[in-house]
């Protein structure tokens, strides 16, 4: 509330300088929490001068959206200075989500299941712990690598991926704990070959993003899913169940930023449908790799006796993979239904049969 | 006594476990959701809406209707009653009844998004834990 200057204020502002006072863009500016128990999120705040979300930031610096301007010039980083670049209309909601569902693997994990397990399938869901610890952390490193180089100017975007940093480190401490609480321990290494390319795809954000959340993300939705239902323990079911949840979100942000990119740059379609076929192409690569494949087999089928129905349900699970990488890249504007390579065409095509 | 507008699926079964579940802390501990989600059972469809912590415009709707709602969540009649018979039974839907099993293990996949898109559909694992639940809660429906 402003109030009417006394004299004792008055001799205040004279002996002070206080020429910052009125260096607001905003001022009486007033957000409102949202309804339903929302309280006041991130997207409630964006009203008056603060609404305006420019599609082009002018600076490369580090000033806040809607703070008053002082010419401080360019310094290192934020390059990104476009909105179609990085911007995803729900990154905000996406924002306040995260943090309204946040969980914890320490407590809320039924850990004191994972007793008297099978050697054989100890050893194989430790394997697909390690493999998923390890792409996790890839994430976030890779992400935080290009949290500099966003435009403070998209603020929702930034402090999303903040939160998808979280979401990545909780399902690496997850999963490490997995392999940490029976016996098992840390396995062998995964070939990395898609890790690489994830680190390596500096040519753009929108190229991380592709590589990392749809082709990586759909991979790992569709590996949490059958482990959701399919783990050998409740821990393993609930575990694989929650993070499913958090895999989904930064999906969501995938889905949503290409499609506005796309929407902005239409030329983005053919420069992004190139990228991926190098992404597909890598990860097919990776695929060859039998160590993962064999040992979810050992866990779905329940022994490596019954390694040959647990593979039948493997193969359901790349399928539903390729076809949500499809489904997602085709709600974000990009056809890729005629265009991945021949053995990803051959696996969604494949009648299937499931027996368990 | 229970008259047949307020028996499952009718919409005010449905008002009245969303009245339960907006109440529930283990809901509300899950955190905040928004997704217009769709039950459909036979020829009947209710939609309703998770609006952040509250469940609201709960109402029925033709097929027509289905294509502008995030998901719908459907499955054969049969397996509706036999998983609200395991929640009545348990409290809550157990192993092999829960909506996430359910979805993966029937031949059809319980979830769908009627115009194909991916990022509507997968509201269904994004609130997946929200939404068990609210199904959950079918047991404190009298």
């Amino acid at each position: 509330m402003v109030q009417k200057s006394d004299p004792a204020m008055t001799e205040e502002i004279q002996k002070n300088d206080l020429s910052w006072m009125d260096k607001t863009l905003g001022w009486g500016t007033r957000a409102r929490p949202e309804l339903n128990g929302g309280g006041l999120t991130i997207d409630a705040i964006n009203i008056g001068v603060y609404a305006d979300i420019p599609d082009h930031i002018t600076y490369r610096n580090r000033r806040p959206r809607g703070a008053w301007p002082v010419d401080v010039g360019n310094i290192g980083g934020y390059y990104l200075q476009d909105k179609y670049e990085q911007w995803s209309d729900v990154a905000g909601l996406l924002y306040e989500e995260t943090i309204s569902r946040r969980w914890s693997t320490a407590t809320e994990i039924p850990w004191e299941s994972v007793v008297d397990l099978p050697e054989e399938i100890e050893l194989a869901i430790c394997q697909v712990a390690t493999e998923l610890c390890q792409q996790a952390s890839v994430e976030s490193e890779v992400i935080s690598g290009w949290l500099q180089n966003l435009s403070p100017g998209y603020h929702e975007v930034k402090i999303y991926l903040s939160t998808a940093i979280f979401d990545s480190a909780r399902m690496f401490d997850g999963y490490r704990k997995r392999a940490m609480v029976n016996g098992g321990g840390m396995r062998l290494e995964s070939p990395g070959k898609l890790n690489r390319l994830i680190y390596e795809s500096y040519a753009g954000w929108s190229e991380t993003v592709l590589a990392q959340y749809i082709m990586r993300g759909s991979f790992q939705k569709s590996i949490l899913r059958y482990l959701s239902v399919f783990g050998p323990t409740k821990a393993d079911k609930v575990l694989a169940w929650r993070i499913l949840s958090d895999r989904t979100r930064s999906i969501a942000y995938a889905i949503d930023h290409i499609r506005f990119a796309i929407s902005q740059m239409p030329a983005l379609r053919e420069t992004l449908g190139e990228w991926l076929t190098r992404v597909e192409l890598v990860q097919l690569d990776e695929a060859h790799d039998h160590v993962l494949w064999e040992a979810l087999a050992v866990i779905f089928g329940g022994g490596i006796h019954n390694i040959d129905s647990g593979m039948s349900i493997v193969e359901k699970l790349k399928k539903d993979w390729i076809n949500d990488y499809l489904r997602y890249l085709k709600t974000a504007g990009i056809d890729r239904a005629n265009k991945i390579p021949e053995p990803m065409q051959k696996l969604i095509s494949e009648d299937i049969g499931v027996s368990e | 006594m229970v008259n047949n507008t307020e028996k499952f699926p009718s919409a005010e079964w449905f008002k009245k476990l969303a009245t339960i579940t907006v109440q529930d802390e283990n809901y509300r501990r899950y955190g905040r959701l928004n997704a217009l989600i769709a039950f459909k059972y036979g020829e009947t469809n209710i939609s309703c809406n998770f609006d952040v912590l509250d469940i609201n415009d709960i109402h029925q709707i033709n097929d027509e209707e289905l294509r502008d709602v995030d998901v719908v969540i459907e499955m054969p009649t049969n397996i509706w009653d036999e998983m609200l018979e395991n929640i009545s039974e348990n409290g809550h839907a157990t192993g092999e009844w829960t909506l996430n099993t359910l979805d993966l293990r029937l031949e059809e996949e319980i979830h769908k998004n009627l115009m194909e898109d991916g990022f509507k559909a997968d509201l269904f694992f994004r609130y997946n834990p929200s939404l068990q639940v609210f199904i959950d809660n079918a047991s404190k429906v009298i």
